[in-house]
């Protein structure tokens, strides 16, 4: 009962602060816009050409902006202190980080899922490889949340975290990146993408079981 | 009934130990106030005590629990920093507060909370727009909440950035604290006066660091 109480209570403030924020999320969103749409200028505007690279800068454009919320994780909290009332709960701080990660998750993984199909059309990708983008988006946000909240746990007010938070996290992200890539890919030479679903969802498990532990374990050593 | 022993503690900053062997124990009701130069270490016994940092040797015992585990004796430690969200409310940070920590309280209890410590009107402005002294007021309401009727106190210069009539408000609140039989640690530079039947003092001694490593930072 008290374990829902704190789990709600930390979900609950994310909501919030996203909602009186809304550069916390719009930002992202904004940055994914720029990176995507500046790539056809460079490459030129051969629509066969822009629908093979389209892909993988789509999806690598959604994970580099869900990486710019990861000092939401712990950074904010740890500067002005509130980090403290996560440490001394007498609930499971990883129940606790979850419930964090599930919020943030929530909030970038839907508005950049949602820009998928829109930003995909300046590549030329048909509407079934934009939905299927769309819905891997949906899946690599979260992971990318759950192993960055390892590698923010242990760089928590350590200077120069966020580009060291980069260099762990990204490395880590690739399964989810080929998995989801490949899933359009098929869908682009008009195959069925289920295996590669089937193992980016697998990957999505492997991190929801291990992360929240990881990294409650990594923030009482490095808050130490 | 001792309800705090801490027997033979040393706390260590970057591998150098903070002060010397620290022991003394606490009955209920008692005031402790931790006094020693700056750098000598009261920030961090008093983060020892809430179980947010651990101790290089020895043992610190809330009813005869150790310091980490927050099950066992509940403990409220205000720092220096109020641990409040400058973008939410009085209201969203207390709800926060006593939410992570198993409770869930109402608005007239966040609000009752507030006015024992004389900042109930703002209850609803964003922190980020409240004066330190004001911060550190909401911050204080923190002790009341419900959840923390039995709480001991930990306060790290509690008195800093209130006015002179909130220190005495202050120390009248933790006046009665002790009536009730709870324990307070303290750390404070100013003298406020605070009337106390059971009043321990601990002066921490900053330990010098040793020349050869000095040296060696020089060096480095």
């Amino acid at each position: 009962m008290s374990l829902r109480i704190a789990a709600q209570a930390v979900f609950r403030r994310e909501i919030t602060l996203f909602a009186r924020r809304k550069s916390d999320w719009a930002n992202p969103l904004m940055f994914f816009l720029i990176v995507t749409s500046i790539f056809p200028f460079a490459v030129g505007s051969e629509s066969e050409r822009l629908r093979l690279i389209g892909i993988g800068v789509l999806f690598v454009g959604a994970l580099l902006a869900a990486m710019l919320a990861l000092p939401r994780l712990f950074d904010e909290d740890a500067k002005d202190g509130s980090l403290e009332h996560l440490l001394t709960s007498p609930e499971p701080l990883a129940v606790l980080i979850l419930a964090r990660v599930a919020a943030i998750s929530l909030a970038l993984a839907l508005p950049l899922a949602l820009a998928t199909p829109a930003f995909a059309l300046f590549y030329a990708l048909p509407s079934e490889v934009a939905g299927i983008l769309a819905l891997t988006v949906v899946l690599a946000v979260p992971t990318l949340i759950l192993i960055g909240a390892i590698a923010s746990a242990l760089l928590v007010a350590a200077r120069g975290g966020a580009i060291l938070t980069a260099v762990l996290v990204l490395p880590l992200t690739i399964p989810t990146l080929i998995f989801g890539a490949g899933a359009a890919l098929k869908v682009l030479s008009g195959e069925s993408p289920a295996a590669e679903l089937a193992l980016q969802v697998a990957y999505f498990l492997f991190a929801l079981a291990l992360c929240p532990l990881a990294a409650a374990a990594a923030l009482r050593i490095s808050t130490d | 009934m001792t309800e705090l022993s801490v027997s033979a503690v040393t706390i260590e900053r970057g591998e150098r130990p903070l002060f010397a062997p620290l022991t003394f124990s606490a009955d209920a009701g008692a005031l402790v106030r931790v006094t020693g130069e700056n750098g000598a270490g009261k920030t961090t016994l008093l983060r020892a005590l809430a179980g947010l940092t651990s101790v290089a040797s020895g043992s610190i015992q809330w009813l005869n629990a150790p310091s980490a585990h927050y099950n066992g004796a509940k403990r409220v430690f205000i720092g220096h920093s109020n641990a409040m969200n400058e973008s939410l409310s009085p209201y969203e940070n207390l709800v926060f507060d006593s939410g992570v920590a198993g409770n869930s309280v109402t608005r007239v209890e966040v609000r009752a909370a507030l006015a024992r410590t004389g900042v109930a009107a703002l209850i609803d402005r964003r922190v980020g727009s409240l004066s330190q002294g004001q911060k550190k007021r909401v911050a204080l309401a923190r002790l009341f909440l419900p959840g923390n009727e039995t709480a001991a106190w930990l306060l790290d210069e509690p008195f800093v950035a209130l006015d002179v009539a909130t220190q005495a408000l202050l120390a009248s609140h933790i006046e009665a604290a002790l009536a009730e039989g709870r324990i307070v640690v303290l750390t404070s530079h100013q003298r406020v006066d605070i009337r106390a039947a059971n009043a321990i003092e601990v002066t921490l001694s900053a330990i010098k660091a040793p020349e050869r490593l000095v040296a060696n930072e020089a060096q480095a």
